[in-house]
């Protein structure tokens, strides 16, 4: 009961410390307002994201149509409500996966040491080197664009990075002597991993997740834009943005409402994860260090 | 004061720059005066405000700092409240500081010439021919062999008693007046530090520098001071001429302070003070020390003790000062005798322990580069050999990167030895910890030097403390509870510390975290590394008296590591000398001190002995 009560306090010490930040409090309430607006999208929306109308192909933003409509006659303030949804379940599924692989990993690798971290490292590095964006395309060719496919290779990808701050805060830890400590106690590895350097370095891996985050929906956006990611009629940001850009002339909201929806969303996600890691002390440039 | 004076500081005070409430003072009131050849030493114990004033003597205190009132004067020239630029000129021209740790004030990547050529074109006017042939000389001075070689140098080639030696003549480039050093030679080896020092006195004498020298470390004021100063809770509390204040401290802080110095001549334990310094006060109307002080009473308590002059030379600020000559060594022990059983008489024990034969350890594990090249690296301890009895208490001494520390953790089965036997308790010990019984490693407990990193932050002291027990006594529910309420209760601490983090702890208190979590597996073997080396003087008497009672409660063995003589000497019955990885000396604690027969264990206990000469 006591523990739990120091986690609520602790919880409350740093959400009051992200929100005393200007630009966490702007972060936060951009954040919110996008995650609100996913949930209650399929509600209040205006029209059906897919009907078509040959009669209102190209209309400039009215009181009908706010954001006019694109190419098709589609209503833009509807596609673009709707657009965020796709992307950003992918991209959390796809950070978790990143995050926990890149943790187990770096992590064992940061704590065994040896002969075995510098062969996981001198992996890593050659994964690295491979033009990944690519390698999705390879990977989306071949085995098709279901939604498990690009969570598991946008995980796999972004993970290599989780693992490299994961082990570089581990390598940290590991020559402390409470981890001596530990060992001489002879603690299974698995004790020391979850009891001993799990919690040092929790905080880390939650700001640098966020971080990544914000990444992978831009990545994720980018493949949505040529048309390996969200397959259409259903509308996605990436995908609008791709549609409209033919029409940039004509009509340039299709592709601006998009657009500004997605960089709000990136730069609130940002905002809010450097207020988390100025709450938590960690600096992040200082988290890289090492890997 | 006269115009001859090189540094002159009067009721100087810094506080807390808080626009609300009642300020709060970091110093207070520092007033005193230093000649040219003169040096005043500065003691008190950590968070006394020591770096403060040498940083408010630069013009330098911190964000957040403002002085509040009083006047410092460099040649007779007030600097408090003078300009950026004027006080850039100052400083290195007139007052210079040696700081704590040069090796982290030198520029990796430029040369050590080219650190002269810069801090001579900054602050001196010498055309550029002649700084060069300066550095030189500058670094002849500094008794540095070769240097035209040194100058070409990387701050890295230089060994840690080289790197200060060149901070020192950085210093002293723009020929200051006043030389401020800030614990120059904590992060070296006795036998370096001992030379430093010579060097430091040599020229302070020779230059006619002003010197203060700041440290915790009362041996190395005592050696180089004409002056001391203790100074507590931001006040200098006493100051006097050096061998009156050394023999007969008047305030009970600064006498506390000095028994709590371990001797090489003393017959007792040297003693702890109890409590720690408080933090920055409000210009309260009671005696700060008064908490602390045995001596205190209802007027201190109420009432502010101004200083009072008790000779020309001698100032103090108590109500209750000590007789001259009250703090007598040949008083009746409080904690425990010295072991007199050393003088000589022990033999090696028939039932050891622990027996270690013949170890060599190789500190780095093969890397990927070792394994390509077919290298081995190198072993840092070689060939040693010693046994530890039941309740017998082994000092393991020598300076830094003799192997004291590895052998420890050889011992604690943290890192497998290339060659050698360790027998405990007749069984063999498996070199590596996984394939040792429980037993084993319940019975072998390891206390490490630096409480902030054996500690983990984010456990609570109950937490750390349990752990041991659930693990090795599989203890539960009231029991657990129970038995971590004695273990507090064992190092002295209050129960309430239960319930905190190591962050919120003293480095005295989390020391005794670290004691009672070895405790809690019921040892009958303790690894002590250098566990007194991270605190204050007078925490460090305390620890020493913990461990000391535990031996005799208990009847556990320890091995003792350390590079301090004194200290070893206090609580060991017998001594283990190490020298680059060898043994070069072992046998009793007595017979070694008195004799000893090897040249490096001489000079190891020379340099001990020592400050002992500056006590009466």
């Amino acid at each position: 009961m006591n523990r739990t009560s120091t986690a609520l306090s602790d919880v409350r010490r740093v959400a009051k410390a992200v929100l005393v930040q200007p630009s966490g409090a702007l972060g936060l309430v951009i954040l919110v307002f996008h995650v609100l607006m996913m949930v209650v999208a399929p509600i209040v929306v205006p029209y059906d994201y897919a009907a078509q109308s040959a009669s209102d192909m190209f209309l400039p933003p009215s009181s009908a149509h706010w954001l006019g409509t694109d190419n098709l006659g589609r209503d833009v303030l509807t596609r673009v409500m709707l657009g965020g949804q796709a992307a950003a379940v992918t991209t959390v599924l796809a950070t978790t996966v990143a995050v926990a692989w890149g943790a187990v990993a770096g992590i064992t690798a940061g704590y065994r040491g040896g002969l075995f971290d510098e062969l996981f490292m001198r992996l890593i590095d050659s994964f690295q080197a491979v033009p990944w964006l690519l390698f999705v395309m390879l990977i989306a060719v071949t085995l098709g664009n279901a939604p498990i496919v690009l969570i598991l290779v946008l995980g796999f990808c972004y993970g290599l990075q989780s693992a490299r701050v994961a082990r570089a805060a581990t390598l940290d830890i590991v020559a402390r002597d409470y981890i001596w400590a530990a060992k001489a106690r002879g603690e299974p590895m698995l004790t020391i991993l979850w009891q001993e350097i799990m919690p040092n370095i929790r905080n880390v891996l939650l700001v640098d997740g966020a971080m990544q985050w914000s990444w992978m929906l831009l990545w994720f956006s980018s493949l949505s834009f040529l048309g390996l990611g969200v397959s259409p009629p259903h509308p996605d940001w990436g995908l609008m943005i791709s549609d409209a850009r033919l029409y940039l002339t004509v009509i340039p909201w299709a592709a601006l409402a998009p657009m500004i929806a997605l960089s709000t969303f990136i730069i609130g996600i940002n905002l809010t994860a450097d207020a988390f890691g100025k709450a938590l002390g960690i600096d992040r440039s200082a988290g890289e260090a090492g890997a | 004061m006269s115009a001859a004076c090189a540094l002159s500081v009067s009721s100087l005070s810094v506080r807390l720059s808080r626009p609300d409430g009642e300020p709060r003072f970091i110093l207070r009131d520092i007033g005193f005066a230093l000649d040219r050849g003169e040096t005043l030493g500065i003691v008190g114990e950590s968070g006394c405000g020591k770096s403060t004033l040498l940083a408010a003597m630069l013009g330098s205190i911190g964000k957040g700092l403002q002085i509040g009132t009083g006047s410092i004067r460099l040649d007779g020239r007030e600097i408090v409240g003078i300009d950026r630029q004027q006080l850039e000129h100052l400083r290195g021209r007139q007052i210079a500081l040696v700081p704590q740790n040069a090796a982290q004030t030198l520029t990796p990547s430029l040369t050590i010439g080219r650190h002269f050529e810069e801090q001579l074109a900054l602050k001196t006017d010498l055309p550029a021919a002649a700084r060069r042939e300066r550095a030189a000389e500058l670094v002849a001075t500094m008794r540095l062999p070769d240097p035209a070689a040194v100058l070409a140098r990387y701050p890295h080639q230089l060994s840690g008693g080289q790197q200060q030696r060149i901070g020192i003549a950085l210093a002293l480039a723009g020929q200051p007046s006043v030389l401020l050093l800030d614990e120059p030679t904590t992060a070296l080896d006795v036998t370096t530090k001992l030379a430093i020092l010579d060097l430091l006195r040599e020229i302070g004498a020779q230059e006619k520098l002003a010197m203060i020298y700041v440290s915790h470390d009362i041996g190395v004021i005592a050696c180089m001071s004409d002056r001391i100063g203790v100074v507590y809770a931001g006040e200098l509390v006493e100051e006097a001429q050096a061998l009156v204040l050394l023999n007969s401290p008047r305030h009970p802080y600064a006498a506390g302070l000095l028994a709590s110095v371990p001797r090489m001549e003393a017959q007792t334990m040297p003693e702890a003070l109890p409590g720690t310094p408080p933090g920055p006060r409000p210009a309260s109307a009671y005696c700060a020390f008064s908490p602390r002080c045995a001596r205190a009473t209802g007027l201190c308590r109420t009432q502010w003790p101004a200083q009072t002059q008790l000779t020309p030379e001698h100032r103090l600020a108590c109500h209750h000062p000590l007789e001259p000559f009250g703090l007598r060594p040949d008083r009746p022990a409080s904690i425990a005798t010295i072991r007199q059983t050393a003088n000589g008489a022990i033999q090696a024990p028939d039932i050891p322990l622990i027996t270690v034969e013949s170890l060599e350890i190789a500190y780095r594990k093969r890397s990927l580069a070792d394994f390509t090249r077919g290298r081995t690296p190198q072993a840092t301890v070689s060939d040693v050999s010693f046994t530890v009895a039941p309740g017998e208490v082994l000092g393991l001494i020598g300076e830094s990167g003799s192997g004291k520390s590895t052998i420890l953790r050889s011992i604690a089965g943290l890192l497998a030895p290339r060659h050698g036997e360790m027998r405990f308790a007749g069984q063999v010990l498996a070199d590596n910890v996984a394939c040792r019984s429980p037993d084993q490693r319940g019975r072998i407990q390891m206390i490490y030097q630096n409480p902030d990193d054996s500690l983990n932050p984010r456990q609570s002291v109950r937490q750390i403390i349990q752990r041991p027990l659930i693990w090795f006594r599989g203890l539960k529910g009231a029991e657990l509870d129970a038995e971590v309420k004695a273990l507090v209760d064992t190092v002295r601490l209050p129960a309430r510390h239960a319930e905190r983090r190591p962050g919120e702890l003293s480095g005295g208190e989390k020391q005794r975290v670290a004691i009672a979590r070895a405790l809690a597996a019921r040892p009958s073997l303790l690894l002590c590394d250098e566990i007194t080396s991270a605190l204050d003087v007078s925490v460090q008497a305390a620890i020493l008296g913990l461990l000391d009672e535990l031996r005799r409660e208990t009847n556990v063995a320890m091995l003792f590591v350390s590079h301090d003589m004194a200290v070893i000497r206090h609580i060991a019955d017998r001594i283990v000398i190490l020298q680059a990885g060898r043994i070069c000396e072992a046998g009793a604690t007595g017979t070694i001190m008195a004799h000893p027969s090897h040249p490096y264990s001489a000079s190891l206990i020379a340099a001990a002995c020592g400050y002992d000469a500056y006590f009466r």
